[in-house]
């Protein structure tokens, strides 16, 4: 816990948590309503997050497509679905893979405020991504990781101390690390 | 030689093991399998016990034989030779004539086996009910053999319309001769089958002529099984994505189909069965197959014809369910294992136990009446 003696083995324990996968994992024989009622009666929530459902479809422009099946959408809709089921409850953590992959501008926007409304209200969200200068604006820690070996980790601060660049973007900073780490 | 013939024969022997393993893990085996060998072999006893008074006796002799030409074949003369055989076996003209040589003997060998098998099978109706002795049954074997393999001849060097005159007139032929001259013709007819088999050798064991045409046959037999099984079964293809943008019958505006909120696993289950139509024809031909075996059969065997059918359709449910339940999507639907178990043996009352309890009602009321 104190980061003094390496990791090798163990289990963590987390409740139920937000999870976007890299890819959307949709069921071929629900609608997009089915998907979500089916998402808020696991939980036996039905009735505190169909607002909230309502609300997020809305925001991510898919109410017109209830009754639909979501393997007929397209890339970024399909998405937004995963954003939607992630974001219907609330959770202590929520796990993102490449949460912006496929999204338009405008909803890009929408998930970012969603991700600083969560981090205002105390939730803890991993974030796996290549787009490194939205990750600079909206994350408190980075882990830079290259071929799977973590290469730096830390604050924006320290990280830039690291590689002693005082205004170095994330970017510049991943891309020293790759240079120092090629010549090593 | 022969090596490259076992080695073929043995990869495609495991072949035929994977897919039969496939559709036939031990439980159906047991309860499936074992049994319709078992009942098999009873109802067999049965008919030729009572073979006098069954319906067999009103059927004709000369229908019988006609049948007998029509129905039998040979299938395709296998010659084991692969695509890739084009460009390295091609060159080693006596490799090549032994691979199809030997090809052609294990085909004749087997089906005079099971030629043999059917007819020694039907033998109790020829003797005791048409007093046939058994060197005119052998002379039967062999007409219909040699016609089998002329009839493959004429398949290979004709055109349709040719095959089937040709084909109707070796039937009719056949027949003939077996009703009026047996022993005789099969003296003529074996003469006929050592033309024939010269005449394979010479045109298409002996020559590269029909290279392509061999190798398209011997793959179509090599995937026989194959192909058989997904066109009985073609949800073992894989899971069809539905083609529609949104569901056109039952549910349509994303309505639940239970009032309970809990039952959420099985009304998953229920949507996909309705949706994917390969699983709902699957568990409709499975039960109404079953019943229908339940009608034919004689009193004795109903009861465990029942057996059967429950114990088959509940493992086919069982997969079905694990086949859903092994989807992606469950990383996004949280649910508890409980959950998960309370729903499968929910859904297995309601697929399984209540139609079948149903039918059992039927049965004994049947009874009784």
């Amino acid at each position: 816990m104190m980061g003094v003696l390496p990791i090798v083995d163990g289990h963590v324990t987390i409740g139920t948590y937000g999870y976007v996968p890299e890819r959307p994992i949709l069921y071929e024989y629900f609608t997009l309503w089915e998907h979500i009622d089916f998402y808020m009666r696991v939980g036996g929530k039905e009735n505190s997050l169909t607002n909230r459902a309502n609300e997020l479809l809305k925001i991510f422009q898919l109410d017109h497509k209830l009754h639909d099946y979501p393997t007929t959408f397209s890339k970024g809709m399909q998405q937004k679905v995963m954003l939607i089921l992630a974001f219907l409850d609330k959770h202590s953590t929520y796990i993102l893979d490449e949460p912006f992959m496929g999204l338009d501008p405008q909803a890009m926007r929408k998930l970012l405020t969603i991700l600083e409304e969560l981090k205002a209200q105390g939730a803890a969200i991993l974030m796996s991504t290549h787009a490194l200068d939205t990750a600079e604006k909206i994350c408190d820690r980075f882990i830079l990781i290259d071929h799977g070996r973590i290469l730096q980790q830390g604050t924006l601060a320290s990280l830039r101390l690291a590689v002693k660049q005082n205004e170095a973007s994330l970017l510049d900073i991943f891309d020293t690390l790759l240079e120092e780490n090629r010549h090593d | 030689m022969t090596k490259i013939l076992q080695h073929r024969r043995k990869l495609e022997r495991s072949q035929n093991v994977k897919i039969l393993a496939s559709v036939i893990d031990w439980t159906v085996a047991l309860y499936v399998v074992v049994p319709a060998l078992v009942i098999g072999f009873f109802l067999y006893k049965d008919f030729i016990l009572n073979i006098s008074t069954s319906w067999i006796v009103h059927m004709p002799l000369v229908l019988f034989i006609v049948l007998l030409f029509i129905i039998t074949r040979i299938g395709t003369i296998r010659t084991y030779l692969q695509r890739a055989d084009r460009l390295f076996l091609i060159q080693n003209r006596k490799q090549m004539i032994r691979l199809k040589r030997a090809g052609l003997y294990w085909t004749l060998s087997k089906h005079l086996i099971l030629l043999g098998t059917g007819l020694a099978l039907l033998s109790p109706v020829f003797i005791i009910v048409h007093h046939i002795t058994i060197l005119e049954l052998l002379s039967l074997l062999l007409l219909l053999f040699t016609t089998n393999f002329m009839k493959l001849l004429f398949q290979l060097k004709l055109r349709k319309w040719q095959q089937l005159v040709s084909n109707m007139f070796m039937c009719i032929l056949g027949t003939v001769c077996f009703l009026y001259v047996p022993i005789i013709t099969s003296l003529i007819y074996l003469i006929l089958l050592a033309y024939c088999i010269s005449y394979y050798n010479k045109h298409y064991v002996y020559s590269t002529k029909f290279f392509d045409q061999q190798v398209e046959l011997d793959q179509v037999a090599f995937y026989k099984w194959q192909s058989l099984l997904f066109q009985i079964a073609p949800e073992l293809r894989s899971q069809l994505v539905p083609k529609l943008k949104k569901p056109r019958l039952l549910w349509k505006n994303s309505k639940r189909m239970f009032r309970r909120s809990d039952y959420l696993i099985e009304e998953l289950v229920c949507k996909t069965m309705l949706r994917q139509k390969q699983y709902l024809f699957g568990y409709l031909r499975f039960l109404l197959s079953g019943i229908g075996l339940i009608i034919i059969v004689p009193a004795w065997a109903k009861m465990i014809m029942l057996g059967i059918l429950y114990f088959t359709l509940r493992s086919m449910m069982q997969s079905v369910i694990q086949q859903i339940l092994e989807h992606k999507i469950w990383s996004i639907f949280q649910v508890s294992n409980e959950q998960i178990h309370a729903a499968s043996r929910r859904l297995l009352k309601g697929f399984v136990d209540l139609p079948l309890l149903c039918i059992l009602i039927i049965f004994i009321i049947s009874l009784v009446i």
